[in-house]
């Protein structure tokens, strides 16, 4: 898994690669504490480039988007069947914004 | 010189009496017996030693010798082949172990301790013998290190603590030994513990059998990834008293002890939702709020819940409720169809207080089949790849006219072939109206 953060103290990118599994899914948890933790306006997190999302990783995006809370729009780039699909299926599309792309999560249109 | 201060050591007769000498005998042999060495195949670190005792005290046999009940067993030879053991008669390595320094017989003919030992007999004709003992920390020989010559010769002090450090090393090569085989039984024997709890646990985490539904074939499969852990995918069946029936299979997310409170408190509350609560979407309402409001669950799971209408006709009515589980799978052989049932909008169980949840509605007919699968199953790697859904519903359309049973045994199989095996459990349940009205009387 790779992670790449960027943007500004308003918006931050968080732009995630390869596997999110059950060994990796606590990486990404840190890398997005530490990101919600500078408290930006909203924070997009990037996963089109994401291969395989286990349930495992679909928790780590609920329990984050609680941990952003109020203060910070949490928005999620989902395509396609390794990403979008599973979100779906556990009803997550409900619970957080998804984006077909990074642009229109950034300019946060629905 | 050491050799006779070597032979002045032995004591001339036992001071202590038989029954002591007996004891300490069986303490020395429960001692040789506890480092597992006699009957061992060869290992070339006793080889070595046996040469370089040869080689540094220039005789043309050595051994490594460990003194058994009524036996002298070698555990490394040099300069003989064939032999393995000899009987145990004094005189040889029998004195040697008598005493904590290293013994020596300068010529085993002339002198009366091995004049009639076999060995000096014998054809092997030894006339040298000298050994040093292999001792361990409580002070227990267990054999020796010893070198054979078949003409009578002297032995330098040098060459006595030579020996003597090769029995030393021989020692610390059975403690290591020891010492590995020890954790090794401990790790075995703590591995066997953990597998009989989980194996335990896991029983009473899945129903032992699936009952007897009139006018449905039931059946079910469940593959643990490691025999070791609890694992996280749970199903049940079973009857709701006024001639329904419920069902429910599902994921937690996790393993292990965590995820066996999830499964067991996933199971009582949809069996006590059930009863009060046609609608098995509000059974999942409960059971989210059940999981939120125990501090002690910090885990969620997904699940499918339904309930199992009969008709009159044949066949049921299913309401199936979702909680951000993988689709059912409904198999229609009348027309070779493999369609996805999945309740949309219907969430993840126990992470969301305001999570909501939805159902899908299906009339099972005659020769109709509702699999429900976890997805340790899709996202098994058989080769590196994905099993996936679409490899799912192309194999379930080529056996779409199979049985309950012969269906789950064909998933069984096209599991247990996968290679690597899969790394998460797989939990799979079928539900079929039997073709045949026969068939369907008979059950």
């Amino acid at each position: 898994m790779g992670v790449i953060t960027e943007g500004d103290e308003r918006t931050l990118v968080v732009k995630v690669s390869g596997e999110i599994d059950l060994v990796t899914s606590p990486q990404l948890e840190q890398e997005l504490t530490r990101a919600l933790d500078t408290r930006p306006e909203a924070l997009v997190l990037d996963i089109t480039g994401v291969t395989f999302l286990s349930s495992a990783g679909l928790a780590v995006l609920v329990g984050m988007h609680q941990y952003a809370g109020e203060h910070t729009r949490f928005r999620v780039v989902a395509d396609g069947a390794a990403t979008l699909r599973p979100i779906q299926l556990m009803g997550l599309d409900g619970e957080f914004p998804v984006y077909p792309s990074t642009a229109e999560a950034v300019a946060g249109r629905a | 010189m050491a050799a006779e201060q070597a032979l002045s050591e032995i004591p001339a007769a036992p001071h202590t009496g038989n029954g002591a000498a007996t004891a300490s005998e069986a303490a020395r042999l429960a001692a040789v017996a506890r480092y597992d060495i006699v009957d061992t195949p060869r290992d070339e670190a006793f080889d070595r030693i046996a040469a370089l005792a040869a080689r540094w005290l220039d005789a043309p046999i050595a051994t490594v010798s460990i003194v058994d009940s009524d036996r002298i067993w070698f555990k490394a030879t040099y300069g003989v082949s064939g032999i393995t053991e000899v009987a145990r008669e004094p005189g040889l390595c029998d004195s040697a172990i008598k005493q904590n320094a290293p013994y020596v017989v300068h010529d085993a003919l002339a002198d009366p301790r091995t004049a009639e030992n076999a060995l000096v007999r014998g054809e092997l004709g030894v006339r040298f013998y000298a050994a040093a003992p292999i001792r361990n920390s409580e002070g227990y020989r267990l054999g020796t290190v010893n070198v054979l010559d078949t003409h009578p010769r002297e032995i330098g002090d040098t060459e006595l603590t030579t020996l003597q450090d090769l029995a030393d090393v021989v020692m610390d090569e059975l403690e290591l030994r020891l010492s590995a085989l020890t954790t090794l039984r401990h790790e075995r024997q703590l591995r066997e513990r953990i597998e009989g709890f989980a194996s335990t646990l896991q029983r009473t985490l899945l129903p032992p059998s699936l009952p007897q539904v009139p006018g449905l074939e039931l059946a079910c499969h469940y593959h643990a990834a490691s025999p070791s852990d609890v694992t996280g995918d749970f199903y049940d069946v079973f009857s709701l008293g006024d001639g329904r029936w419920a069902f429910f299979l599902g994921d937690v997310s996790g393993h292990g002890a965590p995820a066996a409170t999830v499964t067991s408190l996933t199971r009582y509350t949809l069996r006590a939702a059930a009863l009060h609560s046609p609608d098995p979407a509000a059974a999942l309402a409960e059971l989210n709020a059940a999981l939120l409001r125990d501090p002690h669950v910090p885990q969620c799971c997904t699940v499918l819940f339904g309930i199992l209408h009969p008709l009159p006709t044949g066949g049921f009515d299913i309401v199936l409720a979702g909680g951000g589980h993988q689709p059912a799978l409904w198999l229609r052989p009348e027309h070779g169809t493999v369609e996805e049932i999945h309740p949309d909008g219907g969430m993840l169980v126990g992470a969301l207080p305001d999570a909501s949840f939805a159902t899908s509605h299906l009339r099972l007919e005659a020769g109709q089949t509702l699999l429900l699968y976890t997805d340790g199953l899709t996202e098994a790697r058989p080769g590196g790849e994905f099993f996936g859904e679409q490899r799912l519903e192309t194999f379930l359309a080529d056996n779409i006219d199979a049985g309950a049973e012969t269906l789950i045994g064909e998933l069984t199989t096209l599991i247990g072939g996968f290679d690597p095996a899969p790394e998460d459990d797989i939990a799979l349940l079928a539900l079929r109206v039997p073709a045949a009205p026969s068939d369907a009387s008979r059950t």
